[in-house]
Formats: C-alpha cells, sequence, structure tokens
C-alpha cells in the first residue's frame, strides 16, 4: 500500500471502467435491453469499490511519505479528486439508464442529439489518463471545455422539447423525461470541467479555474509572452483581503520575461483598471516607486493585471526578523520617501475626511465575525452610561462632518506594511497594491501603518517589542510632518482615522482577546471624540493617549 | 435554581472616566440599590448588612493590577458580588 505505481495503475482502471460504462449506457440508449441494463447497473459496485480502493492508497500514499514532494503530492490530490468526478459520472450514467424506464415513447430520443453528446463525452474521458501522464495542459484545457459544448448540445435539444410541450403535439411527461436525460448528459460535462481543472491543478501546481486560466493566458499573451505554459511556475495564487487573486509567476524556460519573476493580479474589472492607472500616475510621478505593468486585460467580468515582482523585503517582514541598525535604516528611508512624495503632492485646499464612513462601509463585516463588540448594546452601571456602539459610530460620523483635513496629497491608500517593500542593496522603498491610492488626508495612510503593526498576533515579548518600536518611530515621525505643516487638526483626525483602523480589523482576527484589544481601543476613540464633540470644543485642542497605539504582550 | 444573571463590561478608560464609574457605584452602594443594565440583561442588586470585602494589589515588571471585590449573600442560598478591577 501506499506506492504511486499502485494508483496509477487503478487509476487507469477507473478510467476504462468509466469509459465502458459510458459506452454501455451509449448503447442501452439507442438499444435498450434487459441484458444491457444488467450488465450496466451490476458494474456500478465495482467501480464504487474501485473508488474506495484508490482513495484507500491515495491517503496511505500521503501518509507513508510524509515528505512527499509537493509535485507528487499535487498529482495525489488530483487524482483524488478526478476519481470522485469519474465515480459521479458513473452514477449519472445509473441515473440516465433509470429515466429510460419512464420513456413512453423512446424516438422522442434523437440520434442526432445524444449522439454528438456521448461523442464528446467519450473523447474526453479518452484524454484523461495521458492528460495526467504527460502533464499535458492542452490535453486538460479540451476536457475542460467539453463542458461548453454539452452545455450547447443541451441547449438546443431543451429548445427543441420544450416547444414541443408548448406545442402540446408530444406527451408532456415524456418530453420531460427525455429533457431529463440530456440534462444528465450535461451534467456529465460539469464533472469533466471539474476533472479537467484537477489535471490543471496537478501540472500547474495551483487551483485555477478555467475562465481564470484564460483571463491569465490572454495577459500573459498581451505581455508579449511567447513561451510554453508548462514552463511557467505559479508559485502562490492565494485570496488576498482585497477580493483579487494574486500569484507570483516565475518563468522557468525560454520566453520574453524570463529574467523577471511577476505577479498576476486577478479581479473586479473596475479594481483592476483603478490599481492600473494608479501604478502609471504613480511611476510618472515617482520613477521606480512601483512594479512595472507587463500585461492587461480586460474583461466584462474579470480583468487581470501581470506586474513586475518586486524583489526586497516587506517592510511587515523587516521589522521582526532584520536587526535594529537596517531596521532603523528602512525607517529612515521610507520616512524620506514618503516625505517627498506628500510634499510634491501636497495640494493647499482642504479635504473632507470620511474615515467613520470607511468604517461604516465596513461595519457588516465585523459583525459579522463579532457581533459581541459591534453589537454591544447601551450599558448602565448606576447612574454612569456607556452608548451603544453603533450610536457612538453614528454621532461620531455626525462630528466629522465638520472637520477637514487642511491640504490633501497623493496617498497610498492602503498602507499596511506589507505594501511596503524595502530594496537594502538599493536603499530604496517601494509600493505594491494601490488601487486605493487617490489624493486625501495623509492621516490616513499613518493610521493603517500604525494598526497594521498593532494588529499583528505576535505576542512574544521581544518581538512586540519590534512592532512597538516600529510604532514609535512611525508615529513620532508623522506628528513631526504634522508640526511642520502647522496641522493642527491632525490630532483629531488620528483618532478618527485610528478608530476606523482599530475597529475594521477585528474582522481579520479570530483570537477573542485580540480582538477584545482592537475593539476597546476603537471603543475607547469613538468615546473621547464623542465626550468632545458633545463639549463643542475646537478640535485644534482635541488629544488622545499615545499608549492606545501600543499592546504588551 | 435562579438562572443566572451576568454583566460583563471590558473597556479602556482614563482615570476620569474610571473615577465616574465608581462614584457611580459606591453611590448606588449608599442609596442601597445598584443597577447594572445592558439590552439583554438588568441586574439590581441590594448591598446591605454584613459584606465580604477583599482589595488586591498586584505589580510586576509593568504590569499593575488593583482588585476590588465585595460579595455578600441576600439569604443562605443566594449570593451577590461587585467586582471591581483596576490595572492589568
Amino acid at each position: 500500500m501506499g506506492n504511486i505505481d499502485g494508483i496509477r495503475e487503478n487509476f487507469k482502471f477507473i478510467v476504462s471502467e468509466t469509459q465502458m460504462q459510458v459506452h454501455r449506457i451509449y448503447d442501452f440508449v439507442k438499444h435498450p435491453t434487459s441484458e444491457a441494463y444488467e450488465k450496466a447497473v451490476n458494474r456500478e459496485s465495482y467501480i464504487n469499490n474501485l473508488k474506495m480502493i484508490i482513495e484507500n492508497k491515495c491517503y496511505a500514499c500521503i501518509h507513508a511519505h510524509g515528505d512527499m514532494d509537493t509535485r507528487s503530492l499535487n498529482r495525489v490530490r488530483a487524482v483524488l479528486s478526478i476519481t470522485a468526478n469519474l465515480e459521479r459520472i458513473c452514477d449519472v450514467c445509473i441515473n440516465i439508464l433509470e429515466q429510460m424506464g419512464y420513456l413512453a415513447e423512446r424516438r422522442i430520443l434523437r440520434d442526432s442529439e445524444y449522439s454528438p453528446m456521448f461523442q464528446v463525452i467519450e473523447e474526453s474521458l479518452d484524454l484523461v489518463s495521458r492528460a495526467l501522464e504527460e502533464s499535458s495542459l492542452p490535453k486538460a484545457l479540451r476536457i475542460c471545455r467539453s463542458e461548453y459544448i454539452l452545455d450547447a448540445l443541451y441547449r438546443s435539444s431543451f429548445e427543441r422539447l420544450t416547444s414541443l410541450i408548448n406545442s402540446s403535439r408530444e406527451g408532456a411527461g415524456n418530453c420531460i423525461t427525455a429533457i431529463f436525460i440530456y440534462r444528465y448528459l450535461e451534467r456529465i460535462g460539469d464533472m469533466l470541467l471539474n476533472v479537467g481543472e484537477a489535471i490543471l491543478f496537478a501540472v500547474l501546481g495551483q487551483r485555477i479555474k478555467i475562465e481564470q486560466f484564460d483571463s491569465l493566458r490572454q495577459t500573459l499573451e498581451n505581455s508579449g509572452y511567447t513561451g510554453a505554459f508548462e514552463n511557467i511556475n505559479f508559485q502562490a495564487i492565494w485570496g488576498s483581503r482585497s477580493g483579487c487573486r494574486i500569484g507570483k509567476i516565475e518563468n522557468a524556460g525560454e520566453g520574453r520575461m524570463s529574467e523577471h519573476a511577476s505577479l498576476y493580479k486577478e479581479g473586479a474589472p473596475k479594481k483592476i483598471l483603478r490599481e492600473k492607472e494608479n501604478l502609471e500616475k504613480w511611476d510618472a510621478l515617482f520613477p521606480g516607486s512601483v512594479p512595472r505593468i507587463y500585461g492587461y486585460n480586460a474583461d466584462e467580468d474579470r480583468s487581470s493585471l501581470l506586474v513586475e515582482f518586486l524583489s526586497g523585503c516587506g517592510f511587515d517582514d523587516l521589522i521582526i526578523l532584520r536587526d535594529g541598525a537596517t531596521v532603523a535604516n528602512a525607517f529612515f528611508v521610507l520616512e524620506k520617501t514618503i516625505q517627498h512624495i506628500w510634499e510634491k503632492t501636497l495640494d493647499p485646499g482642504p479635504v473632507a475626511v470620511n474615515f467613520i464612513q470607511q468604517l461604516q462601509q465596513r461595519y457588516d463585516e465585523v459583525r459579522q465575525v463579532h457581533p459581541e463588540f459591534a453589537q454591544r448594546s447601551r450599558l448602565s452601571i448606576g447612574k454612569a452610561h456607556v452608548p451603544s456602539v453603533q450610536s457612538l459610530i453614528e454621532q461620531c460620523r455626525e462630528y466629522e462632518k465638520n472637520l477637514c483635513a487642511p491640504f490633501s496629497v497623493l496617498i497610498h491608500g492602503d498602507f499596511n506594511t506589507n505594501n511596503i517593500i524595502y530594496d537594502h542593496e538599493e536603499q530604496i522603498v517601494r509600493f505594491i497594491d494601490l488601487y486605493r491610492s487617490k489624493q486625501y488626508d495623509y492621516v490616513q495612510d499613518v493610521s493603517v501603518f500604525l494598526v497594521s503593526n498593532f494588529r499583528r498576533p505576535i505576542f512574544d515579548p521581544l518581538l512586540r517589542g519590534r512592532l512597538n518600536r516600529g510604532i514609535s518611530e512611525f508615529h513620532s515621525w508623522a506628528l513631526q510632518f504634522a508640526r511642520e505643516k502647522e496641522d493642527e487638526t491632525m490630532q483629531a483626525r488620528m483618532a478618527f482615522a485610528l478608530a476606523r483602523s482599530f475597529f475594521t480589523s477585528i474582522r481579520f482576527e479570530m483570537n477573542q482577546a485580540f480582538a477584545g484589544e482592537l475593539f476597546m481601543r476603537a471603543a475607547f476613540l469613538l468615546e473621547s471624540i464623542s465626550a468632545h464633540g458633545r463639549t463643542g470644543g475646537p478640535w485644534q485642542t482635541f488629544t488622545f493617549p499615545p499608549d492606545i497605539l501600543y499592546y504588551t504582550a | 435554581m435562579a438562572a443566572e444573571k451576568k454583566f460583563i463590561f471590558e473597556s479602556l478608560q482614563d482615570i476620569k472616566s474610571i473615577c465616574s464609574f465608581l462614584d457611580a457605584i459606591t453611590n448606588g452602594m449608599k442609596t442601597g440599590k445598584v443597577m447594572l443594565s445592558s439590552a439583554d440583561e438588568c441586574i439590581e442588586m441590594h448591598p446591605s448588612g454584613l459584606l465580604h470585602m477583599s482589595i488586591k494589589a498586584k505589580k510586576k515588571g509593568g504590569n499593575n493590577k488593583i482588585g476590588f471585590k465585595i460579595q455578600w449573600k441576600e439569604s443562605s442560598s443566594q449570593e451577590q458580588n461587585i467586582t471591581l478591577s483596576v490595572g492589568k
């Protein structure tokens, strides 16, 4: 047990058994006989057994080879997924067989309709073993595409049969049974799509849907890539928080982008377009500060972007992993760079702020994860009262309407530490993920940076100390910037912005106690803002204790 | 058995706010009625007679804690208490 060759043999059996079962059903549809019926039904338990044997062997194989390389592991996972789908195809075959028993008039099924469907299915099944053995993308894609063809064939049969029902020329029951049979053939297409995608997974090492694959291919082609797709290594494709899928792509073979790795981003068209426009804007204003664009592809539903993969170290890792001197240097470079960007793009006109509105836009997501915080009701302790969280938010939203930043700058818009890349050799910082960049209050970037450090679930006192030093350094620098610019309401806007950042960060935190720390800070700031607002005092006099920015493990 | 009633409020506060919460409780104690309520729960307490009080303080490194606890029984089977904690 537990050897890959053994699995391979059983796998070939289940593929060929599925092929035979489909063929038996095809024959039965053409010439139904009781012998053919029994033969097909009898094979069902054999196929089920085969599936179980393969499953057992796959799990035993994974268990026995704890150090199995990723490629082999992916292959075993693909075999598991394909086997499950083949067994479902065989189940559907039996469903077709049973439906045939309900047909009053067999001629309702047309050879010209079902034969092409069976042919597509048989041709696809014929490719399965070889596609996996040869790691062949074209064959995997052909299997995937059989689903489209079966859909189209089903649609035309469906239309014919529904119009027959409407014309009352044929018994409705008979037509419906025929629709069921065609529908089962169409469902086999869905399973074949899963089979094809499992092979794509084995070849590419990442789960990728066929439409995403098409989108990626289009983008790569637009970027001028002419190499084979098998030569591309997809290092990681993961769902990012912003709802885009991101993957790192490296070219292992020949091709135009062989010297550079690149990042592939795929998401909603508006988002991707904004990201592209912002990258272009930043590159024009501050050449080299953002990744170069290699390719862009816009579709109706999904768009994609292929950009340079920046070498260097993310600020999130840097703060935790690098030595003190390197970190100090990185902060120096970051602050100089930001100062330059803000000075150069400073627009002296005031700009209204909307931090609480941003909080409200994410309120439902927070409530979903932590209703105990988001929905905290009004509390009374004797004659002392604590307002409900929702009413606090509403009050602060009102107060925010009277608050403006004295000037605006080009902000990053998502200034998390993992969006800042420091290149120690070149002594530069560069920025990624710019789709939210706009002319706005710099306090937004400051607060997001600070809270992106705070909210990291790191509880080792030594590492927490590093995060706290990073927070302290950047906060002091931001205060200094505010003083230089004579920005008198910075503290107040900072309280709004921090409340927003602390509150919205709760939705990513499953650790109840730590989520509570984030929430209590958001609540404290909202209460302080609200208390100050009630006095009618000017925002210039508002302050909050800087302790709120630190967490001690 | 009577259902347990619980009131929990955990927060960050400045000294001024903490004093106003403490005042609210001591004022209630003086009048013989301390009310604690949220949208779902309302606890009315009537501290009287002989009450058990404990004050605990701890200081370790940078961590400080003051615990203030008052416990009493209304009858032989019922017990009530108020716990106040300050610091961490």
